[in-house]
């Protein structure tokens, strides 16, 4: 998997190519525009990562002119900026995902590789196995050591989307956007709430436990 | 910032006014002179009419009565006439004010062809000049009467020097008066400049331009800059706030996460100290993303610079939206949750704000709920504006702190054990206040509090 990373940020940039290459990811970096975009016309990357903010050509001149010439490589959008226009704007350009600063690296790394399930039309699964819990996605059934599990629908989402990225960290603010939409208060600490009833529901009676909290980072699901 | 301003190009302006109104001025003097003096001319010109009636009427008096009818030397009192009778053989029979005549020595002039004709008699002594008309009488005498018409050259000679000498004083006047003039009229447009300069060089909004309220359109142009000035100032002046205000709010969380950071450093630390601090440092960075947000927000909306997406918005359904979170955390404090919301209550507002208006709200009145509580929500209408009313049955908030429950960071006593930032009752306010709304709160440490949100409603509900 090759990653192009354009952001002129010397130190969160090397950081993130760092943990880039210890995911296994091969990266490239460029801290220009016009740098990125001879980068992303001249070889083929599975995903691209691009400020907003750059010297000599702004980040999102950088994705019209790429998609003007028909690269289609997904690309996540790092800004500064976070409002709701900014985000439409990043978007209708030509982005597929968008960071706002500051972000969490787990969920950096989340995003890039949802990026890359979606561009290889990966297929759509029935059915979600994490140790001995397994949801059916069509007839939305909980099931945990033969036991069912009956969950309200949020809930539901919500464990789906746990299960659906297979043991890496999601942060809060992904969870509100993909349980609840964008466009709700951050305030509210409706994440925490809804994971510690599913944590009753699924984790409560059994040794084992699944859901676990990265403080200040998320949570994630797994069996080990 | 430094521009580069345009020097003198108002005095093109000015110039151009005196200059139009000065030819204007100059013009009309002109031809006023010019009008006046040809009626003086052609008055005068009727010289030769006056005479000769007064010939015609001589001569009739003379034939029927003779000449003694015209009387002494001096008869008439009309003076200015000179009078003669003459025989053909040039002896002047009769002369009216001869002394004011002589001059002329009428002996040596002849008589011949006078009769019907006009002639001027030139003075030998001075340059006086006698016009006559004569006639000859029935005894063949010739009676002639006539007018100095120095007089009237001297007249028109004197009314041309006057026009000419008052040429110079006009010119002067008109320039000066048209001067004037463009100075007066253009004085509000120079007050602009001065003004407009001195905030461009100074970048000081508080500088007004003067106003002489004369209800013209240099007025209304003064008043409408000073009332934009006046906005710009208070938009200048809210910024500078509120990046005051976040960067003050800012120091404790980065001073925080100093603490944790520097206490991690301690040589002393084992691995799993250290792993929490790091823990800690995550989690303070999240509420200073958090916090910054929504300071973001509380101070775009303050100054009227938070962009809001204006729909309709029924009230109702938006409530149900937030509910849909609230009802969690409801669920998780054991407070039961009551909506009575009317469904038609329309709302000109930004959908998005709104829930967090209403979320905030709710979540406050769940938080300060103990458990077994009730959290009310009601929506009335009242007039033309929709009230949202969040009753809870909680601590309610002491009256000493009542008013300050919407600054922002302020956490009153009871509050401090609650988890938050001292926010969300400002960003309620601020966000309501931004759609021309306005919040009220009535509390009570017995029945607990009732917070009211008053928006307008979108004009077709």
């Amino acid at each position: 998997m090759r990653v192009l990373l354009v952001e002129d940020d010397k130190k969160l940039a090397s950081y993130i190519e760092k943990g880039l290459k210890e995911a296994g990811f091969a990266v490239d970096r460029a801290e220009q525009g016009d740098e990125g975009l001879r980068l992303v016309l001249g070889s083929l990357y599975d995903v691209a990562i691009v400020d907003v903010m750059l010297p000599q050509l702004d980040g999102l001149t950088l994705i019209d002119r790429m998609r003007a010439r028909k690269v289609l490589t997904p690309v996540l959008i790092l800004s500064a900026k976070r409002s709701v226009d900014d985000r439409v704007r990043g978007l209708q350009t030509g982005g597929d995902d968008y960071l706002t600063k500051p972000f969490s690296f787990a969920e950096l790394l989340a995003r890039i590789q949802a990026l890359i399930r979606r561009a290889n039309h990966e297929s759509e699964p029935t059915c979600l196995i994490v140790g001995e819990l397994s949801i059916d996605l069509l007839r939305r059934e909980v099931i945990r050591s033969g036991t069912k599990i009956d969950l309200q629908p949020r809930e539901f989402a919500l464990l789906e989307y746990l299960m659906r990225n297979d043991g890496r960290v999601v942060s809060k603010t992904m969870i509100v956007e993909h349980v609840w939409g964008y466009g709700f208060d951050p305030l509210t600490n409706i994440v925490d709430v809804v994971i510690s009833r599913l944590r009753n529901k699924v984790d409560r009676d059994f040794d084992q436990k699944l859901i676990h909290t990265f403080r200040g980072v998320g949570y994630a699901l797994k069996a080990s | 910032m430094r521009l580069k301003l345009p020097n003198g190009f108002h005095t093109k302006v000015g110039f151009r006014l005196t200059a139009w109104y000065s030819g204007m001025f100059i013009l009309s003097s002109l031809i006023f002179s010019t009008v006046s003096y040809l009626s003086v001319f052609s008055t005068l010109r009727d010289n030769r009419d006056v005479i000769k009636a007064t010939l015609s009427q001589y001569r009739q008096r003379v034939e029927e009565s003779g000449v003694e009818k015209l009387g002494q030397p001096g008869h008439s009192r009309r003076t200015s006439f000179f009078t003669r009778i003459v025989t053909p053989k040039n002896e002047t029979l009769f002369l009216s004010n001869p002394q004011l005549w002589d001059k002329f020595e009428f002996a040596t002039q002849p008589i011949a062809g006078l009769d019907g004709q006009w002639h001027v008699y030139t003075s030998k002594r001075d340059s006086a000049l006698l016009e006559v008309a004569s006639v000859r009488l029935t005894n063949g005498d010739l009676l002639q009467v006539g007018r100095s018409i120095q007089a009237r050259d001297e007249v028109l000679e004197h009314f041309r020097d006057t026009l000419l000498a008052t040429v110079i004083p006009m010119v002067f006047i008109g320039l000066a008066g048209g001067a004037f003039l463009a100075f007066r009229a253009l004085r509000p447009v120079r007050n602009l400049t001065v003004v407009t300069r001195s905030i461009i060089e100074t970048s000081r909004f508080d500088a007004r331009v003067p106003d002489n309220r004369a209800h013209d359109e240099l007025s209304d142009l003064v008043t409408l800059f000073n009332l934009m000035l006046e906005k710009i100032e208070t938009l200048v002046r809210g910024m500078k706030d509120a990046l005051d205000n976040v960067a003050h709010d800012l120091r404790t969380p980065i001073m925080r996460l100093r603490v944790i950071a520097e206490e991690a450093l301690r040589p002393s630390n084992d691995d799993t100290i250290r792993r929490e601090a790091l823990a800690d440092c995550l989690e303070e960075t999240e509420r200073v993303t958090v916090m910054l947000d929504t300071l973001m927000d509380i101070s775009e909306a303050e100054t009227g610079a938070m962009k809001l997406k204006l729909e309709d918005v029924e009230l109702c359904a938006v409530i149900n939206e937030v509910m849909t979170l609230c009802n969690y955390a409801a669920e998780a404090k054991g407070v039961t949750v009551t909506v009575k919301a009317a469904p038609g209550f329309y709302l000109r507002a930004d959908a998005f704000r709104l829930r967090q208006v209403f979320s905030n709200l709710v979540d406050n009145a769940i938080k300060y709920t103990p458990e077994g509580g009730r959290v009310e929500i009601e929506t009335l209408k009242n007039n033309d504006e929709a009230l949202l009313i969040v009753r809870d049955s909680g601590i309610g908030i002491p009256i000493g702190e009542i008013k300050r429950i919407w600054e922002r960071l302020y956490r009153g006593d009871k509050s401090r054990s609650q988890r938050g930032l001292g926010l969300g009752l400002s960003l309620v306010k601020a966000v309501v206040e931004a759609h021309r709304g306005y919040v009220d709160v009535k509390s009570d440490s017995q029945t607990g509090s009732i917070f009211s949100l008053h928006l307008p409603l979108a004009s077709k509900a």
